[in-house]
């Protein structure tokens, strides 16, 4: 029942001051932070009505009432004269009652009869291929779905968790959490949103508080080093990048090397696949932070053919959990994932696990 | 971010000393000039033991200075080399042979130092002396004295204890001047090694390696400009101004 707590501030806001012989039901514009549940405890004073609000909106909504996105625009049928002022409206009916003074408490009743609110689960993607940061075949998943696994069962939300591995890194972000079909993905970089070269990720999506640093570096063959001195010494390069991970360090801190097209980016489906190219001297350098990098340069034994050039990052990028900005749960969703990451760093369990995962990786280097 | 360091170690570092020490303003100087900037707070310790324990606990996000062992090679294996990442040297100590003045013996190559007893106090790093290509310790080619102090080291020296007493350059002038030592004592111009002084970063700090990189990345700025030697030689000469004093 925590998730309605979150609405008693508006119900005083929409509750009062309101004359009694307003038009009754309308339309709905789905606002950030709403579930069906919320509407209908905010609108009708009663949570139950959220399956009304469904039925009389599935060919808007679908048939998952947990996924409404923002700025959908609902039609509220009058129930027992609610509810009131909103524009477009759906039904003549005039109310006559004057409104209620509103409670929290009364809010938060629920008649027997009525079917229970539903519980919205958090959905949340991941994917192999980000050793040693997410891939099912490392401990715990990985480090950052041990933190990500911690920070969920640290948060003290109610609403139950759903993980799903879906190792299509380019499905996650758009269509799976643009359409609400996912909450959250992890982990990601955050491109710098005051450089410019990626306006929409930064416009489509928010982060949450990084809980890693590393650099975004160039993997290069020992034999056919790549200096980066100058903007001549990359271009006509072939680099390549896996498939569906972020391109903005290739444009950033003004290098637009994509943007401009000095060099000509390869998606390989897997980053292992990327350095075959390397190794097959289909590409000039591999473009992936430098863990993920060293783990499958050990793990295919090519750490004395492929080199990192560290000393030239890329970018120094963190990395996040990240939701869209068209779901109607992202701040609470956000809230929940910062809240949860700082208890753990305050506990010492986040350190715990970052302490086990990189000692596994520095000694296998 | 949180730096920790000591005193009692110039001209390095000393929270009394000019500008906290050379090492201190050096690292500063580099922190300044590296890629996002952070602004930090340098913890002063002087209990030099318990500080690596506390930046493998994250208790601070560097460290200074610290010697590096040869991490590379055959010390890989070193506790050191295993919890930390070493930044590029700050700046390099050259160590060398103090001897008798009435005493003094040819160092042209390693071997002449063969059946000699050489003294460095205790706790401090003896990996220059035992180096592949050395052995001197493992081969039992020299006979090493550790006492608990460099003074105690050179109270050997004087009584014919033992032959030399290897330490770097500043310790060893600071221990002759301190100990009244400047016409009895000398050292070999020939180093027994250059020894150079870090930043430590725990690997194990979420950020390691990108602190290692802003710190290294700074400090590569500093050294391709006049300030780096201006720091440098402004903390050296007060250190002999005040030895000489």
């Amino acid at each position: 029942m925590r998730r309605l707590c979150l609405v008693a501030g508006f119900i005083g806001a929409f509750g009062a001051g309101q004359s009694a012989a307003e038009i009754c039901g309308g339309s709905y514009e789905v606002a950030r932070g709403d579930s069906l549940s919320l509407i209908a405890n905010r609108l009708y004073k009663d949570a139950g009505v959220w399956t009304r609000i469904h039925a009389d909106n599935k060919g808007t909504i679908g048939d998952d009432p947990d996924k409404i996105l923002v700025g959908a625009e609902l039609t509220l049928s009058c129930i027992g004269g609610l509810p009131q002022g909103l524009s477009g409206p759906a039904s003549v009916f005039s109310q006559i009652e004057p409104l209620q003074a509103t409670t929290q408490q009364a809010a938060l009743d629920t008649p027997a009869d009525r079917p229970p609110e539903p519980a919205v689960a958090l959905r949340v993607i991941t994917g192999n291929d980000q050793p040693p940061f997410s891939d099912e075949t490392l401990a715990g998943g990985g480090m950052m779905t041990e933190v990500m696994t911690a920070i969920l069962e640290t948060s003290a939300s109610d609403a139950p968790v759903e993980v799903f591995r879906i190792n299509d890194w380019g499905s996650h972000l758009s269509p799976l959490l643009t359409e609400a079909l996912m909450d959250v993905s992890y982990p990601w970089p955050k491109p710098d949103c005051n450089d410019g070269v990626a306006q929409e990720l930064c416009q489509n999506y928010v982060f949450s508080d990084p809980m890693f640093e590393m650099l975004m570096v160039l993997f290069v063959d020992a034999e056919r080093p790549v200096p980066l001195n100058s903007a001549q010494d990359i271009e006509g390069r072939h680099l390549c990048r896996a498939a569906g991970r972020m391109t903005f360090m290739l444009d950033a801190q003004n290098r637009n090397w994509l943007r401009d097209g000095q060099v000509t980016l390869l998606r390989a489906p897997t980053v292992e696949a990327c350095f075959d190219l390397l190794m097959n001297g289909e590409v000039d350098a591999v473009v992936v932070n430098e863990f993920t990098g060293r783990s499958v340069v050990a793990s295919i034994g090519r750490a004395d053919h492929i080199v990192a050039l560290t000393s030239t990052p890329l970018d120094i990028v963190t990395l996040h959990a990240v939701v869209s900005r068209n779901n109607p749960r992202a701040e609470a969703i956000l809230d929940r994932i910062n809240t949860g990451l700082r208890a753990m760093r305050r506990s010492g369990r986040y350190q715990e696990i970052v302490d086990l995962h990189l000692r596994g990786v520095w000694a296998g280097l | 971010m949180r730096l920790l360091t000591g005193s009692d170690y110039a001209p390095f570092t000393d929270a009394a000393w000019s500008q906290q020490g050379m090492v201190t303003e050096l690292v500063e100087a580099a922190l300044a000039l590296s890629p996002e900037s952070e602004s930090h707070d340098i913890e002063w310790l002087d209990d030099w033991s318990v500080h690596l324990d506390l930046i493998r606990e994250k208790h601070a996000d560097m460290g200074f200075p610290w010697f590096r062992p040869d991490c590379d090679t055959y010390q890989q294996d070193d506790a050191r080399c295993v919890d930390f990442h070493f930044s590029d040297p700050v700046v390099d100590l050259v160590i060398l042979l103090f001897v008798r003045a009435d005493n003094e013996f040819a160092f042209e190559k390693d071997a002449d130092v063969s059946g000699r007893v050489l003294c460095r106090p205790a706790g401090y790093f003896t990996h220059d002396l035992d180096r592949p290509d050395r052995k001197w310790i493992s081969n039992d080619l020299i006979t090493l004295r550790q006492p608990a102090t460099p003074r105690e080291c050179f109270d050997l020296l004087m009584s014919g204890e033992v032959d030399a007493v290897a330490v770097n350059e500043f310790l060893g002038v600071q221990q002759m001047f301190a100990a009244d030592l400047t016409e009895e004592v000398v050292p070999l111009s020939r180093p027994v090694s250059t020894q150079s002084l870090h930043v430590v970063i725990s690997k194990t700090h979420w950020r390691g390696t990108a602190l290692l990189y802003r710190f290294n990345a700074g400090l590569a700025k500093l050294k391709q400009t006049d300030r780096y030697t201006e720091i440098v030689s402004r903390h050296l000469s007060i250190y002999w101004d005040q030895l000489k004093g």
